[in-house]
Parts: structure tokens; sequence; C-alpha cells
């Protein structure tokens, strides 16, 4: 199993998909930014996002 | 204003906002040199009961350029933590604040760190790759006086505070972070009317009266300021003491900062905003003016998020200003030389761009290479003025603005008689300036409590129950 657990300098992260298209979003954890590259996980939260609340 | 919500965007956001950055050889002790960074404009003293105060978000940073290259070589940055001792009470104060560690009364203290950041590069050259950071905290748990509330919260304010916020980080170097007087003075109300300069209103397109004393429109009105004061050679290019004005390393370039992380949410659970990722700039200042008269309205935000190196995108706004354009049109008997000039002002360039070469001002220069940036340049090898003159080198006065700028500087004068012309001699002795081009100015001079002569050479901060508000005319 895979852990869930966040890098030592966070308690909580911030995601951000500037433009969904590129497939690329970005992570914000404590003071860092991680670009992240992953089509089918934007696709994901892409859908997400179209679901009513 | 200097830089006073200068910008769209950093007008929204005043805890970043930089208001004035001063960088000059102490003239009390001419072997340090003296930098201070002003921020939060516009503090009505009475602005209780959350009164001002740092913002534990942002990160402030007072930045020294000394290898031409107008990228930061040394930074110090400024991290504030702020408490709540009683969590059972509205106020600010329960009772009179005897002290900067009185605890008992004041229920909002806060506290800073103090973190030198130096640039090492790795063999030598500018190789922009080729290099790392050192940071060094100074010193943590610096405390912030509070905020002048009146006579019965602060009493004996100037006595009781101001000396006892003078922290010493050692080697002769000494730090304060709190409110202060503002410093800088101005007429906003008749210039951001169609450009009036009330002793020359007479001559104006729409002329109103005979000439008229200025109004210091942020008369009353308090900051927040960081000041520090290091040996020169802590700043200086090769670590010493320069002692030849006409050396390139003798010459510093100097600005300040306000920087946000990335990306902010607010939490409804705890009813306030928490941020994450990585400090981005939001606001910077150099030389007064630069943001708020030369670069257009549309790129203002941008120019606050770029670094000094990044400043060539806008010398097209200082060899054309738009205000030189407006001078004529807004006073149309008075700048007739100025109206009829169309050359590109490199002498602007000079003074707000590159600094000045030698050869331009007889014994003197500031310059700090080719690289277009926006600094406060400071030659560390003149020796502060026994005459200060507020007027500066164009006055005769080598120590004061543009080579770096004192409390007591009249930049707005200085400035305007160099946008009217007055300078562009130095550079093309075929120009005659207007007969008022060297005459200009707003009218106003300091009406806030008056500068110290020791650091941290700001006046003390209007008092909340002393200070009136002004009067309203409609």
């Amino acid at each position: 199993m895979r852990s869930t657990a966040l890098p030592h300098d966070a308690t909580d992260l911030m995601v951000h998909v500037a433009d969904p298209s590129t497939g690329t979003l970005t992570l914000y954890v404590g003071e860092r930014e991680i670009l992240v590259h992953d089509r089918e996980l934007v696709a994901r939260l892409a859908r997400a996002a179209s679901q009513e609340a | 204003m200097s830089s006073h919500r200068e910008a769209p965007e950093i007008s929204k956001d005043p805890v970043a906002d930089n208001t004035d950055v001063y960088a000059f050889v102490s003239p009390d002790r001419p072997d340090t040199v003296t930098l201070i960074a002003d921020y939060i404009p516009l503090q009505v003293p009475s602005g209780g009961p959350n009164f001002y105060e740092f913002g534990d978000d942002v990160l402030y940073e007072i930045h020294i350029a000394n290898a031409g290259r107008a990228r930061a070589d040394i930074s110090y940055q400024f991290r504030f933590t702020t408490k709540i001792i009683n969590d059972e009470t509205f106020l600010y104060n329960t009772g009179p604040i005897r002290s900067i560690t009185d605890t008992q009364n004041w229920n909002r203290p806060q506290y800073y760190s103090v973190t030198r950041v130096e640039r090492q590069d790795h063999d030598g050259d500018d190789d922009a790759d080729d290099h790392h950071y050192r940071s060094t905290v100074l010193a943590s748990g610096l405390t912030v006086p509070p905020v002048n509330v009146g006579i019965r919260s602060t009493p004996n304010y100037a006595e009781r505070f101001t000396g006892a916020a003078i922290h010493h980080l050692g080697g002769g170097r000494r730090v304060f972070a709190g409110q202060r007087a503002d410093p800088f003075h101005v007429d906003t109300g008749s210039i951001f009317d169609l450009g009036v300069l009330r002793p020359f209103e007479f001559a104006h397109l729409i002329p109103s009266a005979m000439a008229m004393e200025g109004v210091n429109g942020l008369q009353g009105f308090n900051v927040h300021s960081i000041a520090i004061q290091v040996p020169i050679r802590d700043v200086s290019r090769y670590g010493g003491t320069p002692d030849d004005v006409m050396a390139p390393g003798a010459v510093i370039g100097v600005w300040a900062s306000a920087s946000r992380r990335k990306s902010k949410v607010f939490d409804a659970r705890n009813g306030k905003s928490v941020s994450y990722g990585p400090y981005r700039q939001v606001s910077r200042l150099a030389n007064p003016l630069f943001n708020e008269v030369i670069v257009p309205m549309a790129e203002k935000d941008l120019w606050n998020s770029l670094e000094p190196y990044q400043d060539r995108r806008f010398a097209k706004y200082v060899l054309n200003p738009e205000l030189q354009r407006l001078l004529p049109v807004l006073y149309p008997t008075v700048f007739p030389n100025l109206a009829g000039y169309n050359k590109p002002r490199y002498d602007l360039q000079a003074i707000l761009l590159t600094g000045i070469p030698k050869g331009v001002v007889p014994g003197f220069q500031n310059y700090t290479g080719p690289v277009l940036a926006d600094l406060v340049r400071l030659n560390l090898a003149v020796r502060p003025s026994k005459n200060p003159n507020p007027i500066g080198l164009i006055a005769g006065d080598p120590a004061g603005f543009p080579n770096g700028r004192r409390v007591f500087d009249d930049v707005v004068a200085i400035e305007l008689r160099a946008i009217a012309g007055a300078t562009i001699p130095l550079v093309d002795k075929t120009y005659t300036p207007d007969a008022n081009a060297a005459k200009l100015t707003d009218g106003t001079t300091n009406t806030n409590p008056p500068y110290l002569n020791v650091f941290p050479y700001l006046g003390t901060p209007a008092g909340g129950y002393q200070s009136k508000p002004g009067i309203p005319v409609v």
C-alpha cells in the first residue's frame, strides 16, 4: 500500500491546474512548488470539477 | 506618492506595499551605511483596535547589488510573527504599555528575525548558473515596538520605545522595525488633480489661484519602517570601505521588496487565509516615483513582480517620459524649450537606470554598468555632507539623491526638475533648460514629526489620541 503521508514541511497541500490541456498540475507543499505532468490525473480532476456539487 | 498605492494590484494589499527606500552613509557613523524600507502607507494613527502591523505572511527584503549585475548579491530578509497574549479580550492593550517587553498589558506583540543572504560565485565570474546563496540568521525573536496608540496606552512613546526597539546584531550592526512617521512629503491632493503644483497653479491650463503653499498629503500618517545599519564593508563589492569616489567598486545598488506565497486559500474552519508554495515578489521599490509616474498603469503590476535586472523593457518610458510631454500641455507658457525637445532623455536614463558615469558631474560617479535597472545607487566613498542640501546632487551636494537617498532629500522637487529638463545639459550641452525648470517644486516640506539625527532617523509616529483627522471639504 502506498503511503499517503505528506512531507514533514506540510500539513496539507494545494493543487493548481492552470491549463488542463497541458496535462500539467502544480503542487504547493510548504514553501515548495512541484510540477507534475500526468494527463490522466489532470483529466480525472477536470472530470471531477465538471460534476455538480 | 513615492510608491504609496502606486499600482492597481498592490494598492489592495497595503501590508505588502513598499512606500519608500532610503540608502545613505550614516552621518553620525560614517563607517556604516543605513538602509531603510518603508511599508504600509497612509496609516491613520487612530486606526484601532486592530492597529497596523507587519504581515506574518509577507517576506520583507532589502537587497544590495554590488557587482554590476543588478541582481541581489546581498539580501537582508525580515520575517514577522505575531502573538495574541490574552485570547479573552478585544483590546490591543489592557493597560499602559510600559516597555516593549510588557506583555502583561500589551496583547498583540510582534517579533521578527533578520537573515542575511549572500550570493557566492564559485569561480568568481558572473556565470548565472555557477553560484549559490548562503543564508545566515543574524537574530530572531526581536521585538517590534507597539504602535503609538495614545498618551495613556503608550506614554512617552519616543523615549520609551524607540531606543528600546533598536536591536544590536553584533559587529556594529543594528536594526529597527516598527511604526514611524512617514518621512516622505508630497502634495498628492494637487498633483493628482491634473498635475497641479500649487506654487505654479496660476500658470496651469485650468488656473485657480495665485501661488500657494503646498499641502503635504501625507501629513499625520504613519508607515511601518525596517531600518538596518551595517558596516560599509558588509555590503561593498570587495569587502572594504571604499575611499576612491571614481572607483567602480565604490557603488552599490539598493532596492526593497515584499513577497507573498504563491497560493492562498481561505480556510473557513478558522476564518483565516492559509498560504502555500514559494514566495513570489508582489512589490518592489528603489527610486521614488519610478513605478508611480514612469511606468504606465497597464504595466505597473508586472513591474512590481520583476527584478531590477529585467528593467530594460521599461527603458522606453524613461527615455520618453509621459510627464515630460504633459508638463508643456498643463503649463502652456512655462516650458517652451522642453516642448521642443524630442531627443531621448539619456540624462534620466543615467539617473534612474545606470547611474551617472564618469565625466558627467566633475569628481563624481555612481555608475553600476550597462545593465538598465531601477536601483538607488549609492557611492560609498562619498562622505556625509557637513551642510546637507535636500536638493542633493543637482544642488552640489553629492551625498544626496540621486546618490543614495537621505530621509530629508526633497525627491519630488528633484525629480520634477529633472523631468522638466534641468538635467538635460548633463548629457546634451546644446539644450537650455526653461527658466522655471530649476524652480519646480510641489511646495511641500516635512510636516510630520521631525526626522531624528540618529538611527533610525525617522520621526516618532503620530499618536492616535494626540492626532486630529483632516478637515473634509467638498
